[in-house]
This record gives C-alpha cells, sequence and structure tokens, in this order.
C-alpha cells in the first residue's frame, strides 16, 4: 500500500468523528499523521506504525461519540425543551405499562384486529416504553445528576439496558407472532416446544428488563433521597419499585404491582420535571479543568 | 479531594500537553514530540488522543489556537499552533504543587526506594 493510499484511508476514517469535532480539528489531525507517517516512513518503521495510528483514532472517535452522549450534547438537542418532553414521556409510559400488558392478556391473534393490537402492544411496550423510560430519566439526570453523579450515571446506563432488553422483547415477540401469522398449516400455537421455547425465552429476555429496571429506580431513588432532590416519598417509591421490579425474574407474579408503581412514579415524576419548569432542570457542565481522556 | 480554589487534577494526556506547550507554541506533530521528549521516550500520544485532549482544552480555555503559519523546520504546509493560556499555566502549576506535596509526603513517609538515596 502507498503512502498516499494510507492517507486516503485515514482521511475517510477522519471522516467518522462527530461533525463539530471533525470540522475543527480533522485537518490537524490528517496533517499530524502525515508527519508521523513520514517520520516513520524515513526509519522503515512504518506498517506497526500505521495500524497503531488507526486503532489509536478508531478508538478516539469512540470515545467522543461517547462523550457527546454521556456529556449530553446529542440529547440536550433533542431535549431542547424538556418540561414537555418529561410530560410527554410520563404519559407515554403509564399508557405503556397499562395498554400494552392488558392486550397481552385479553388479544386473541386470531381476530379480526389481532395482529393489529398485537403489534400496538409490541410497539408500546418496546420502542415507547424504551425512549419514554430513557428520557424520563435523562431529564432527571440532567436535574439531579450535579448532586449524584455516579449514582445516576449508573442509573442512567440500567435504564438503557432496562430500554434495549424490552426492544428485544418486542422484536421476539413480533417475530414469533409474524411467524406464526405467515405459517398457519404449521398450528405452531400447538406444539409443546415452540410454546416452552417461546414463552421461556420472552419471560426470561422481560425479567432482564425489569431487573434492570429495577437497577435504575434503585439508584435513582437512593440518588433522590440523600441529596434530597427528590420527594421523600416520591424517591421511597422509587426505591420499593426497583426492588420490586429487581426480584421480577424470580416472580413473575410481581410483575402487575411492579407495573403499577411504574406508571405512580412516572406519573409523579412527569408531573414534577413539568411543574418545576426547564429553567432549574441543570445541565452537568464539562469540568472546565479536568477534560477527560 | 480537592478545593474549590485550586483546580481539580489533570489527566495525564492533559498533563503532559500542558508541560509540552509551557515552552513554547508548538503544533500538534511539536506536542507529540515534545511528550515524547519530556517523559524520555516512555509516553507516546497518538493522534486521537492527542486531538480528543486538545478539544476539550481548547473549550476549558486551558489552550488556545495561534495563527496558522509554516514550520521553518518542517514542509511548507502551514500548520496551527496551540499555546498554553493563563487558565492552562495556573491549572499546570496546580498539579505541579499536588505532585511536590506527593512528593514529600512519600519522603516523610519513607517511601522512596533505598535506591533512589533518599
Amino acid at each position: 500500500m502507498t503512502g498516499k493510499a494510507i492517507l486516503v484511508f485515514y482521511k475517510k476514517l477522519l471522516a467518522l468523528y462527530p461533525r463539530g469535532f471533525r470540522e475543527r480539528l480533522s485537518e490537524s489531525m490528517l496533517q499530524t499523521f502525515n508527519d508521523l507517517y513520514h517520520e516513520r516512513h524515513t526509519e522503515g518503521k512504518w506498517p506497526g506504525f500505521v495500524v497503531w495510528m488507526f486503532v489509536e483514532t478508531a478508538v478516539g472517535i469512540m470515545r467522543e461519540y461517547v462523550l457527546l452522549i454521556t456529556e449530553g450534547e446529542i440529547m440536550k438537542n433533542i431535549l431542547a425543551s424538556s418540561r414537555p418532553a418529561a410530560l410527554i414521556s410520563s404519559i407515554l409510559l403509564a399508557v405503556a405499562f397499562v395498554v400494552a400488558p392488558l392486550i397481552y392478556l385479553i388479544g386473541n391473534l386470531r381476530d379480526a384486529f389481532g395482529p393489529l393490537s398485537y403489534a400496538l402492544a409490541d410497539f408500546l411496550y418496546g420502542p415507547v416504553w424504551a425512549a419514554s423510560l430513557v428520557t424520563l430519566i435523562f431529564i432527571l439526570r440532567e436535574r439531579i445528576g450535579e448532586h449524584a453523579p455516579r449514582r445516576m450515571s449508573l442509573a442512567l446506563l440500567a435504564t438503557v439496558l432496562a430500554a434495549a432488553t424490552m426492544v428485544l422483547v418486542a422484536c421476539i415477540r413480533s417475530a414469533n407472532r409474524h411467524y406464526h401469522l405467515t405459517h398457519p398449516e404449521l398450528h405452531l400455537e400447538n406444539s409443546w416446544t415452540v410454546l416452552t421455547v417461546w414463552t421461556t425465552s420472552v419471560a426470561g429476555v422481560t425479567g432482564a428488563g425489569w431487573h434492570f429496571l429495577g437497577w435504575a429506580f434503585l439508584l435513582t431513588g437512593s440518588a433522590g433521597w440523600t441529596t434530597g432532590q427528590l420527594p421523600r416519598i416520591l424517591s421511597g417509591l422509587y426505591l420499593v419499585g426497583g426492588a420490586i421490579s429487581l426480584f421480577v425474574y424470580q416472580f413473575p407474579e410481581m410483575e402487575g404491582s411492579a407495573a403499577m408503581l411504574g406508571v405512580v412514579i412516572g406519573i409523579w415524576q412527569g408531573l414534577l420535571l413539568w411543574k418545576s419548569g426547564s429553567a432549574e432542570i441543570q445541565t452537568p457542565e464539562l469540568n472546565a479543568s479536568r477534560p477527560d481522556n | 479531594m480537592t478545593t474549590t480554589n485550586s483546580p481539580p487534577p489533570l489527566t495525564p494526556a492533559v498533563f503532559h500537553i500542558l508541560l509540552a506547550l509551557s515552552s513554547g507554541e508548538r503544533h500538534g506533530y511539536g506536542i507529540m514530540k515534545q511528550v515524547e521528549a519530556d517523559s524520555q521516550g516512555k509516553i507516546a500520544i497518538g493522534p486521537g488522543t492527542l486531538y480528543g485532549s486538545l478539544k476539550r482544552m481548547l473549550d476549558a480555555g486551558l489552550v488556545k489556537e495561534s495563527d496558522k503559519r509554516v514550520d521553518p523546520e518542517m514542509n511548507d504546509e502551514r500548520r496551527i499552533y496551540y499555546q498554553i493560556t493563563g487558565i492552562g499555566a495556573e491549572a499546570l502549576a496546580a498539579e505541579l504543587e499536588r505532585y511536590r506535596r506527593i512528593v514529600s509526603l512519600a519522603q516523610e513517609r519513607k517511601l522512596y526506594p533505598k535506591a533512589y538515596g533518599v
């Protein structure tokens, strides 16, 4: 590979940086890479150097995206107005918590609207539930994160895991339903093996989702309680809801109680964030003297 | 634990970049070479780390960009030079002071290996 081709590849790699970073620094980075490449080429040590440069830069790109997310710039843009976002999220979360399980319990796949209602339930209990929960906890982290940064960051991480897991459950349910409907001749609903595998995998992954949600609620409740940034009762509900959610995987019959607590917590939190106003929702600033790297 | 008056500790990358810039303005490649020289070749910062740190240091006001100009020792390309700011110098001084305190604490507790002759 020629030096020119390596430079072209490196330039393409730099194009993967977030836009702001790329516009500001990619030209200098390319220049520096060029300088280093010529230095190592003269010394005859360039193959290993090129691999290191590409790997190190790729890691740098990932770090920039992680920082972009953790510093909240992406979310800040999305949530330019966090009050309506908090309220809408809490309402959607409550709807997802109540409506989706009802459809699962009383729905009939063979009804005329069966597949549609199940698709709605999966959409509510998957992407809607996930997006609402992440939005709500993210806004909350913006509000009380300065007082309990580690717990709120971990709570956000647990929330993202819970959200991803519930989206996964929705995907499994949807894929399974689609296969049932496209192959009625197989009568898969009468197959014990299929039913056992399906119910076990759905219940297992759902349990994992609740478990992560449990951690998110426990951490949020603990942060709200010790910092005094949330009402004591709400913090207590977070803690109780978290403790129950944590063990839904072992006691699935507790899912209903956990869901009801989720509804109460979600609505209360949404209203609280709505009432508190966007001006009070503080944004953790980048530490001026300690850039992470 | 930091006080409100002194800046919090710096990461190794930021510390070495500030140290490299403390002796004069440098462009990216120049900073890398200086860091390598300052650490006797033990620390090599790649472009991902260097420019990631520089971006945050620029945002935090620890360093600033100078005008683009040609490095007389290199090719005729115009380069952006970086220079340490007052805030950056203060942060570096605070970090060095922290190191000094740690060294004197280690000396008091006789933590230095005997080979160091302390």
